[in-house]
């Protein structure tokens, strides 16, 4: 179950934390913003992918750092079947 | 979002033993390890001041370093201390001992200033009572502001809080310096004033925090604050750094008590860069120098640098002691929050600086500016979408937080000249959104991985110094025009008069 959505959303953020210079290593329930291991732009990145790839809507949903702090918070948050996946 | 604490992975004494013996080289490096490893996570530590005489030893030693650093160091340790009741109380405590301090100290309230206007409107004599009822005061309106929000929340105040509270501050700042009221209505127009400017973010927090599953309660002001920037946010941010058992609560005590003492350390670093830079050497402080420049007078080039370098570093000193110290008092109390300040001069690009300078202060941006115009706006173009909430955050936000926190500037310039000379801070906001916009713009395209030290410290010497030089506008007095600031920018590159 929601394998695929996992698997871009683990590239995705693994993308970010290598970005960052940082170690790649990550649970799926582990928090990434409010542990700080991810910087607010790496916040509005996540926000815009999951825009763009699963067509999340936080205006309609509300925004909240908590909503995106895990993989697992944000498999929480899709609505359905990806529209597009693309990192 | 934010930054990371210091990440150190405890290493097991076993295992740092083991290799010691094994490879012999490595023993003093294992050693070295052992010794610079924080006494936190030493399990024996931890064990002690988990039991009643560890807890003493703690707080002598917390309230010793507080002592050292704050006049008003006896209330904030009984505060703090109160982490040690059981934690369905902590709250009540955090929560009666912040309106409590709001009324038994009324540093927020601008007393002077409120003197004067009612001096001036012919009332003499305002008592030292009056701070007592602007704490009533303030409590009452935070109380009911947050309280209607949690009764009607589809109203507007609960949707757009900061539109609405920063509609309100308007509405009171022109009335105030419009001219058509005296007297009795003034002074309680400025009252109005002068209570709400220093309550409004605390208040935005709390009614954010409705829409969360957190309890409806307001924060007003916890002890360890020390600002109108509200450090740790609201109850639901909180929450989420507050210790949950005594093992994680020793663990923050300490880290607490550790970073207290590095606020010690710093504060004295910064004497000594003082009595150096300004005592021995005779670099006068930077706004000497620019009063000379605008006076007409000319002081050399390198001068107005060393003067600007200094006026930099000691800023950076002041605000990491500053913000240490609350943090600290935050920790000893049972929150594990982040650091205010953290490694600014490790900074990478300018986006990076901000956000290491000063924490709670971009992230109060962040969370009333950014995201709300990156959700609403140009969501069809990324760049543009970034920018354009990056400039409502940093400059526009920045702005609001800064005009109506020093509102007092009407009372004393008129409403004309408090905005006319707001043009200062206003280009520095422009230039700093300007900076970030880049300094995001280029890291979206930097390629992954860890950057050579070079480069690194290339990088960091080009931040500090886009904030050095934008430091000569970072001025949110109404005292010298933009082209007084730019005439003295000029100057230091040895062009103008």
């Amino acid at each position: 179950m929601n394998t695929a959505e996992r698997a871009a959303i683990r590239d995705f953020i693994g993308q970010c934390l290598a970005g960052r210079g940082g170690d790649s290593d990550f649970s799926d329930d582990e928090p990434l913003f409010s542990s700080a291991r991810l910087d607010s732009l790496s916040a509005i990145e996540t926000v815009a992918f999951l825009e763009r790839a699963f067509g999340v809507d936080f205006l309609a949903t509300g925004f909240d750092m908590a909503k995106i702090d895990s993989v697992e918070a944000m498999l929480a948050l899709l609505p359905g079947p990806p529209v597009r996946v693309e990192a | 979002m934010g930054l990371s604490p210091p990440r150190r992975r405890r290493v097991s004494r076993a295992a740092g033993d083991v290799s010691a013996a094994t490879v012999p080289g490595r023993r003093s490096r294992a050693a070295t390890r052992r010794r610079l490893a924080p006494f936190e996570s030493e399990p024996s530590v931890i064990a002690f001041v988990q039991t009643p005489a560890g807890r003493a030893v703690l707080a002598a030693l917390f309230g010793g370093l507080l002592y050292l650093r704050l006049q008003q160091w006896m209330p904030l340790l009984f505060a703090a201390a109160s982490a040690w009741l059981p934690a369905r109380y902590r709250r009540v405590v955090v929560a009666t001992t912040g309106f409590g301090l709001v009324i038994a100290d009324p540093f927020w309230f601008n007393m002077q200033i409120f003197s004067a206007i009612a001096a001036r409107e012919g009332v003499g004599g305002i008592s030292g009572m009056a701070q007592y009822a602007a704490g009533l005061g303030l409590i009452a309106v935070c109380c009911g502001v947050t309280g209607f929000a949690a009764w009607r929340r589809t109203s507007l105040p609960a949707r757009r809080p900061v539109l609405c509270q920063l509609t309100a501050q308007a509405a009171l700042m022109l009335l105030c310096g419009s001219g058509w009221f005296q007297g009795g209505v003034l002074i309680g127009l400025w009252a109005a004033v002068l209570i709400l400017a220093p309550a409004m973010w605390f208040i935005c927090y709390a009614i954010v925090d409705l829409r969360g599953p957190g309890p409806a309660a307001p924060l007003l002001r916890p002890f360890w604050s020390m600002s109108g920037t509200p450090f740790g946010k609201g109850w639901n941010y909180l929450s989420k750094f507050e210790a949950k058992t005594p093992e994680q609560l020793a663990v923050t005590q300490l880290k607490g008590t550790r970073l207290l003492a590095w606020a010690l350390v710093l504060d004295a670093v910064r004497r000594v860069l003082v009595v150096t830079v300004h005592g021995q050497a005779g670099v006068p402080v930077f706004a000497t120098v620019m009063a000379v420049a605008l006076r007409g007078g000319h002081s050399p080039w390198y001068i107005c640098w060393a003067s600007l370098i200094a006026a930099f570093a000691e800023n950076l000193l002041e605000i990491s002691v500053w913000g240490h110290t609350v943090i600290a008092i935050a920790r000893f109390g049972g929150f594990r929050l982040l650091r205010n300040t953290y490694r600014p001069l490790e900074s990478q690009t300018i986006a990076e600086f901000w956000n290491r300078y000063y924490f709670y202060f971009k992230e109060l941006l962040v969370d009333f500016f950014f995201y709300p115009a990156f959700l609403r706006f140009f969501r069809k173009s990324e760049g543009l979408r970034i920018a354009f909430a990056t400039f409502i955050a940093a400059c526009v936000g920045n702005m609001a937080y800064h005009f109506t926190r020093d509102s007092f500037y009407i009372s004393t310039v008129g409403l004309k000249q408090a905005i006319i000379g707001f043009q200062t801070y206003a280009f520095y906001c422009v230039m700093l959104t300007a900076g970030i916009c880049i300094s995001q713009w280029r890291s979206r395209r930097r390629k992954p991985g860890a950057p050579s030290l070079r480069r690194r410290v290339t990088a960091s010497a080009g931040v500090m110094l886009f904030f050095c030089l934008l430091h000569v506008f970072d001025d949110e007095r109404r005292t010298y025009s933009l082209m007084d600031h730019a005439r003295f920018l000029l100057q230091m590159f040895g062009a103008g008069t």
